[in-house]
């Protein structure tokens, strides 16, 4: 019972870590499109046109996936999967940043935190704690 | 509280379409501008300045004939940077025009660089030295990253 509870609180507390950082991460990108399209295009892997498009849709998708996570039980489910595989792109992104010894800034969360292992190792982490997520979210249904 | 599978299969359609129609309205509302796509070459080119090749720029600095500035802030200045060159970091320009007041007259020829062909921090030097009245500017497009892999 006790242990029930525990996983309960737990995966409450994962969920809104998770959702608060993607929307946080959603509204830096949505602040300054412009800075983020310079991110995407330093990193050499597009370029024209699909660049505007990523710019614009991954802070949208992460402020959808980030809500739906804290309000919308039904879509819960979808929104860790889509995080998760959100995270996988990014690091991949990053790690052939790093393997091509590309001097770019991450365009995560603003500012100008140099892409690294040390970057790569967190989408690792928050991409495990996705899957934590999604794990759990499905083997335990809670209402709140 | 348990949702019918079909449910997520939904939501896994709905969330990626929500946000291509939303990239479509932002795109729609508020365009990048045609520049931003354009490779660094081109829009050194675009603003009306020259760019320089590897040669070109090892004979004039082998002459001393033309000054170097290096755009990037100072921090990658002095973690390497190409020899010959004196720091303007973009940052802070307003007090290193200071400094190199003397530097400036009409006459003189000046080559700037950044960290490579995806940096701006170039252009903006070069667009504010010629804004002071400077004639004679060209980019080193190529910028610490193709001298760094010559060595």
């Amino acid at each position: 019972m006790l242990s029930d509870r525990l996983a309960v609180k737990g995966i409450q507390i994962l969920r809104c870590l998770m959702g608060a950082l993607f929307l946080y991460s959603a509204l830096v990108k949505l602040r300054d499109p412009h800075a983020f399209a310079e991110n995407i295009l330093h990193y050499r892997i597009l370029e024209g046109p699909l660049v505007a498009w990523l710019a614009w849709g991954i802070p949208w998708m992460e402020l959808y996936c980030g809500a739906s996570l804290l309000l919308l039980a039904p879509f819960r489910k979808a929104s860790w999967i889509w995080i998760k595989v959100m995270l996988l792109l990014f690091t991949v992104a990053k790690l052939s940043a790093v393997l091509r010894g590309l001097d770019v800034s991450c365009g995560c969360f603003g500012g100008d935190q140099p892409v690294g292992w040390g970057s790569v190792g967190i989408n690792l982490l928050l991409s495990f704690l996705a899957t934590l997520g999604l794990v759990l979210d499905r083997r335990r249904h809670p209402v709140s | 509280m348990k949702f019918p599978a079909s449910t997520t299969w939904l939501a896994m359609f709905i969330l990626p379409l929500a946000a291509l129609l939303s990239s479509a309205w932002m795109q729609w509302r508020q365009p990048f501008p045609e520049d931003m796509w354009m490779s660094g070459e081109d829009r050194i080119v675009a603003a009306g300045f020259s760019v320089v090749s590897l040669p070109t720029l090892q004979d004039r600095l082998a002459e001393g004939s033309w000054l170097l500035f290096d755009a990037r802030s100072l921090k990658q200045y002095d973690q390497g940077h190409i020899p010959g060159s004196f720091p303007l970091p973009v940052a802070e320009l307003e007090e290193r025009f200071a400094e190199y007041a003397a530097f400036f007259t009409q006459n003189v020829s000046v080559m700037v660089y950044c960290s490579g062909a995806d940096c701006k921090d170039a252009l903006d030097v070069a667009m504010r030295l010629r804004e002071l009245g400077l004639e004679q500017i060209e980019i080193f497009a190529g910028g610490w990253e193709v001298w760094n892999a010559q060595r």
